[in-house]
């Protein structure tokens, strides 16, 4: 009789199974480590970007300049940031949730220096902020966090050049976030924040949000 | 990072992964021994068919019997008919008065409801001491008997002997993937013969000693799968059961889908009143406890929470996307983006293909060594069917039986 296949498929199960863990530790890391890299040059981007900021309000270069900039480096983070999602969607064993919130750190000074230069330079431009769940069980939340989540992309894709769109999550524990969040004195989220000041909880259409994001400048002038 | 469901999953593909294994660490020391069998001396038997209803196939059935490579002289028949309203009777009649002697025919006054009852008036009604019990559709290879026969007369603690039950034609579909599902059955079973677990001797052909069935109690006729709960009984006892692989019967398969259901219907309750009934032998000593009870409880257990977990995702993902579908058609926005489509690949789904693909191996070595291979039933496409939507039906089939069973719906 054979009862030692018993234990004999139970050590080899461990052995495939850990081999298993440990490519998956491995594969996983080196995409953690691409993001990571990814991060780091973000990080650099902002530094650079608020360097530049005093080097423009200290020698008047041209606000296009500086808006080009700003737009530019928005952009690549909204990229990264995508990406990190894709990272986190797909790892399994490794936890990328320092890399989470060293971007809503990034993108929190970014939404600073994005206001600074608008105030300086009276831009012509928006700032749509985004606060959302980064971790989010309930099924209406999800589904609201998506749909959001689209129509900024597609209110993005239609104003590249106008509107600068600013995804922030607000439980990643970052503490300069929740004390923006806090200043804000808003309690329903997902919201989308305009300029600032105008806040938007509830659904809307996209024409509805377009009209709100420019009628609001339109207002202010 | 990992979260509950997630942790699930690797417990499943765990134990997949193991299951599968062992199957293969029995099968390889054992390869060359598998279709084996002891020396047989031919001794008298009795072989009991039950039948209800099956005029279309109890003439086939009966020459089969009459065509074992057996002595003629040490084989009596006897068919017990189950109060049939076709005309199964009249046809083993015609049987009894042409093999007189050596057919006889007992008829039930009403139906029991059941192949138990049946089963056990054949055996009280028996002459010999060794009982072979077949189906009514089923046609067992000339030399099965003799080849069954010796492990009942090496040691005196193997009560009972199952041999390999394969699908008998393949017209339909569901009869091809019944027979890729038999193959694969039978060959595990011999390879759980190797460790002492078989747990089962189905109807269509089966080997026993009279008097251990006697001393047992003869058969549960409140079971609806007495086959599996006879031999749990005699391994209550301390009895053995074996599988000769060498020996085949061939049986006849459900066409169609609704049939099938029906069928694994029963098989699931019968499993379930099996282990309701022997809850108390749980890790006991020898395999009964120790081996084919938790197996059997912890697939039903695992089926069900599989089952339970699946849904929930089911449900939740598909109120998340028909959310967002109406919140996108009433905003205007993109109903579908390339990032939602998601491709890259997780650990998960590496791990999940690994399993398939072991799995679709397993099935193919099993194919190979029942000599299923390379027939058109046995194609590439039926056992991916088989392995990817045939065996998903189980949890549902499952599921179904505890409500039936839970309801008081047992019926044959």
């Amino acid at each position: 009789m054979s009862k030692h296949a018993f234990w004999h498929a139970l050590v080899f199960t461990l052995i495939v199974f850990s081999l298993g863990l440990l490519l998956g530790f491995f594969i996983e890391f080196k995409q953690s480590e691409r993001v990571y890299f990814e991060l780091v040059d973000s990080e650099l981007n902002i530094l650079d970007e608020q360097l530049r900021q005093r080097i423009i309000s200290d020698s008047n270069i041209s606000c296009e300049l500086a808006k080009e900039s700003l737009f530019s480096f928005a952009d690549k983070i909204y990229t990264d940031a995508v990406d990190l999602e894709d990272s986190d969607a797909t790892g399994k064993l490794t936890d990328l949730t320092v890399l989470h919130r060293r971007y809503d750190l990034l993108r929190t000074l970014l939404l600073l220096e994005a206001q600074n230069l608008k105030e300086r330079c009276k831009g012509d431009f928006h700032i749509v902020s985004y606060l959302y769940y980064y971790n989010v069980d309930d099924v209406e939340i999800s589904s609201k966090q998506n749909y959001f989540s689209r129509q900024l992309f597609d209110l993005k894709s239609i104003h590249p050049k106008e509107v600068i769109l600013i995804p922030i999550a607000i439980d990643t524990k970052v503490a300069s976030v929740d004390i923006f969040v806090k200043s804000l004195g808003n309690n329903t989220y997902p919201s989308i924040i305009i300029n600032g000041d105008k806040v938007i909880s509830n659904f809307v259409t996209l024409q509805e949000l377009e009209d709100i994001v420019f009628n609001v400048e339109n207002s202010d002038d | 990072m990992l979260n509950f469901i997630e942790l699930v999953f690797y417990v499943y593909l765990f134990i997949a992964l193991y299951m599968t294994s062992l199957l293969v660490f029995i099968w390889v020391p054992n390869r060359k021994n598998l279709f084996s069998y002891p020396f047989g001396k031919a001794v008298p038997v009795s072989i009991i068919m039950p039948c209800y209803n099956d005029s279309g196939t109890v003439a086939h059935a009966l020459d089969s019997l009459l065509n074992l490579r057996y002595p003629k002289e040490m084989i009596e028949i006897i068919v017990v008919d189950d109060k049939s309203n076709d005309n199964s009777v009249e046809i083993v009649r015609k049987y009894v008065e042409k093999y007189s002697g050596r057919i006889k025919l007992i008829v039930h006054s009403k139906n029991s409801g059941g192949a138990a009852s049946p089963t056990n008036t054949g055996i009280k009604a028996a002459n010999y001491d060794f009982i072979a019990v077949t189906d009514s559709d089923s046609t067992p290879e000339a030399d099965a008997l003799i080849k069954m026969i010796g492990f009942l007369q090496g040691n005196e603690k193997v009560a009972a002997v199952t041999c390999a039950v394969m699908a008998k034609g393949a017209d339909t579909f569901m009869q091809k993937l019944q027979m890729i599902e038999y193959s694969i059955i039978s060959w595990s079973r011999k390879l759980l013969d190797c460790v002492d677990a078989v747990y089962v001797t189905p109807g269509p052909f089966a080997l026993y000693r009279k008097s251990k069935l006697i001393e047992v109690g003869l058969f549960d006729t409140k079971n609806l799968t007495q086959d599996i709960e006879i031999v749990w009984r005699l391994k209550s006892y301390g009895y053995i059961a074996r599988m000769c692989l060498s020996a085949r019967v061939y049986s006849e398969t459900p066409k169609k889908f609704k049939q099938w259901w029906k069928q694994r219907i029963r098989w699931n309750i019968g499993g379930l009143q099996c282990i309701l009934k022997y809850k108390s032998f749980i890790f006991r000593n020898g395999m009964l406890g120790g081996f084919i009870i938790p197996f059997f409880s912890f697939s039903l257990l695992l089926g069900l929470f599989g089952l339970g977990l699946f849904i929930y995702l089911l449900i939740k993902r598909t109120i998340i996307e028909i959310l967002v579908t109406k919140y996108s058609i009433y905003g205007g926005t993109t109903l579908l983006r390339l990032q939602d489509l998601n491709l890259n690949p997780t650990i998960l789904n590496f791990f999940g293909l690994v399993l398939f693909i072991w799995a679709f191996i397993f099935v193919l070595i099993g194919l190979s060594i029942m000599d299923m291979r390379g027939r058109k039933e046995t194609n590439v496409f039926n056992i991916l069917y088989y392995l990817l939507i045939y065996l998903s039906i189980y949890p549902i089939i499952m599921i179904t039986s505890i409500y039936k069973y839970v309801t008081g719906n047992i019926k044959w």
